[in-house]
């Protein structure tokens, strides 16, 4: 049988039961009371034995933690990029590549990992148990496990960038800031940053045209239409896979839904339209100059059918369809990146 | 543990309907006299550590059962269920447009009542509540024939719908005692959300025949396309082609057949260990609220005590 304990914010205990410094015992929080008062705030803990806690293996965890699953948002432009170099002629494949996978890497890794650590200490996922990795809330890991190998992973991102920058032109460390920027945004403002007008756009910069650019200009290459080419691809794709995971996320959050960023404040059709629309719109930054290749052609409009039949399933934010529509787009993210590098390289 | 029998209160009379209707009595008449009342008699029970006066109990009680058989007329029709209690539902006797209208006119009633009643705070929230039953009840419509839910979607459900009824019928009656303290609503609304929890996942076990005490059909949801939450839990550990024969399962039998008895009783056994834990914790908040509770109200949490057992594993 659970055991559980209610404590209010301000005994120390709280923070030692919250990042699981109690030895022995996970602690996993269930509900906050009295939010809107912070001197009587409480939270319900479930305290169970860590030998209790049924983890799966670490390599399912890690897979949660890292958000495995979407890595190709930011290795896709890295790799579509280096092998178009090598297309090129250009030994893009030198140690600094390497570098620059591994940076890459772990810096996708400690956004997640601290994502989630924030969510989880903040509050936000005592709102909506249903959303993060489910890590902490499965007490699979505790709190302060998470930030340490977030922090970790920044410091290896971080050591692994410098002979990378090293190499760089200036304009390219506007990288790393903007990744700053967001995260700073997120933890001291707890502001989502597609709540501004400029988030979109950032994470489409981001995940999109500033690695693709960045990464032809670390060998001086001066034609750089075919990178913004892959930028823009890549970019909208990313919208289309980040944003259709929001469109699940708001059936737990419609209790406490408050409109937070732009999307949120679109009606449901408009949403889905939107989603649909970035995937398209990236579809066809790709299909521009392979119109020639008919079966390319084929292949992708098939691919443009069956997301168009899958989204008619939709009838709410609840629907499995969602989550069929999300692995669709996923899986054609991995086959456009495996298929596109397959194309420079032979 | 306290009995639960009590007066039979009479929510339904001729003269709180229009008389020249007499189809719209009829109707109320079958509907009222079958059902068993649970959601009113468990506010009658409350009204007695609160002290409520006969006037605002019978409100409150007229309220919950006007919602909650609206919400019944209108399931019905929407699921083309063909029978409930035992005999033909509304839709069927009458005709869909009756059920519907039928529906309509009790809400209506239940607005007319509260605002005649005048006490804000009980409107808003029961407006409230109406409007979570009614979302409730569009998502899960739109779960039908989806045999890729998850138990977390079918719970966010439950807790708009069941939910909802058991929350009003914690909280309302302290609302009408004008005790609207935010923390000890707070701790009756997870309260109410833990009951509707539990009582839903009771219902759904019914529906694969366990404590069917009182016989009723089983598989319905099943064979109306629609896997509830202990069927999600089933489901789980299946593979596709046991999930395929699981869907057109027509007996127990034959489901017995498809997924084994053993994992059916494995599979039974951790989903009541399950809820067993959603019981500590419901104990445990009622903990909670008895720190919140002023003495004069202390009857309430032994009220609330029993009724996990009562709604989950079925012991009256």
């Amino acid at each position: 049988m659970s055991e559980f304990i209610t404590l209010p914010h301000r005994d120390p205990k709280f923070i030692k039961y919250l990042k699981g410094q109690i030895e022995g015992t996970r602690a996993i929080p269930l509900k906050t009371f009295f939010l809107d008062d912070f001197q009587r705030r409480c939270t319900t803990f479930q305290v169970i034995p860590a030998k209790e806690i049924i983890r799966p293996s670490w390599w399912r965890v890690f897979s949660h933690l890292l958000r495995l699953r979407l890595l190709t948002l930011t290795l896709a432009p890295l790799l579509t990029t280096l092998f178009w170099l090598y297309a090129q002629g250009i030994p893009a494949f030198e140690k600094v590549s390497a570098f620059l996978l591994g940076s890459v890497f772990f810096l996708h890794g400690a956004i997640f990992l601290f994502n989630d650590y924030l969510d989880y200490v903040k509050g936000y996922d005592w709102l909506y148990p249903a959303l993060g990795s489910g890590v902490l809330q499965k007490g699979w890991m505790t709190g302060r496990g998470v930030f340490r190998l977030g922090v970790a992973f920044t410091a290896l991102a971080i050591v692994l960038a410098i002979p990378v920058f090293q190499k760089s032109p200036l304009w390219l460390w506007s990288a790393p800031a903007l990744a700053l920027l967001a995260l700073g945004v997120y933890m001291f403002l707890r502001q989502d940053i597609r709540s501004y007008w400029w988030g979109d756009l950032l994470i489409f910069c981001c995940l999109g045209p500033l690695i693709s650019v960045g990464v032809a200009s670390l060998w001086s290459v001066e034609d750089l239409k075919v990178p913004l080419w892959l930028g823009f691809f890549w970019g909208f794709f990313s919208l289309s896979i980040l944003h259709s995971r929001r469109l699940r996320s708001l059936f737990y959050m419609r209790q406490h839904f408050q409109g937070k960023t732009h999307f949120d404040q679109l009606l449901w059709r408009l949403k889905v339209i939107l989603v649909g629309s970035f995937f398209i719109w990236s579809l066809g930054f790709l299909l521009f100059p392979f119109l020639s290749f008919v079966f390319l052609s084929i292949l992708f409009l098939s691919g443009l059918g069956g997301l168009l039949k899958i989204l008619s399933k939709v009838r709410s934010p609840a629907s499995s369809a969602l989550l069929i529509f999300r692995k669709f787009l996923l899986i054609f993210h991995y086959l456009l990146a495996g298929m596109l590098s397959g194309y420079f390289l032979f | 543990m306290q009995k639960w029998t009590m007066q039979k209160l009479k929510i339904f009379h001729e003269r709180d309907f229009p008389p020249h209707l007499p189809k719209l009595n009829q109707l109320y008449d079958d509907l009222f006299s079958r059902g068993k009342g649970f959601r009113a008699q468990l506010i009658q029970k409350l009204a007695g550590p609160l002290s409520l006066e006969d006037k605002q109990v019978h409100l409150l009680c007229q309220t919950i059962e006007f919602i909650h058989n609206a919400s019944l007329l209108h399931d019905d029709l929407i699921d083309r269920s063909v029978l409930r209690r035992s005999k033909p539902a509304a839709w069927v006797k009458y005709t869909p447009e009756y059920a519907v209208l039928a529906g309509d006119y009790l809400l209506a009633r239940v607005m007319v009542n509260l605002s005649q009643y005048g006490n804000l705070q009980l409107i808003q929230y029961t407006a409230h509540i109406i409007s979570d039953l009614l979302e409730g009840e569009w998502i899960q419509d739109s779960l039908v024939q989806d045999w890729d839910i998850h138990l977390q979607q079918l719970d966010e459900v439950h807790k708009l719908k069941t939910a909802s009824l058991f929350k009003w019928c914690i909280r309302a009656p302290f609302i009408c005692k004008e005790d609207y303290r935010k923390d000890l609503h707070e701790v009756l609304e997870e309260l109410g959300a833990l009951l509707g929890l539990l009582f839903q996942r009771g219902d759904d076990l019914l529906d694969f025949n366990v404590r069917n005490y009182e016989g009723k059909a089983v598989l319905g949801d099943l064979k109306s396309g629609y896997l509830n939450s202990f069927g999600v839990f089933l489901c789980a550990d299946l593979s596709a082609e046991q999930k395929e024969k699981l869907k057109k399962c027509q007996t127990m039998e034959k489901l017995y057949q498809v997924v084994g008895r053993e994992y059916f009783d494995q599979k039974l056994k951790e989903f009541d260990q399950k809820n067993e834990d959603c019981i500590a914790l419901y104990n445990h908040y009622l903990k909670l609220l008895d720190g919140l509770l002023p003495l004069k109200y202390k009857g309430v949490s032994s009220v609330l005590k029993d009724l996990p057992q009562i709604l989950y594993w079925r012991k009256v």
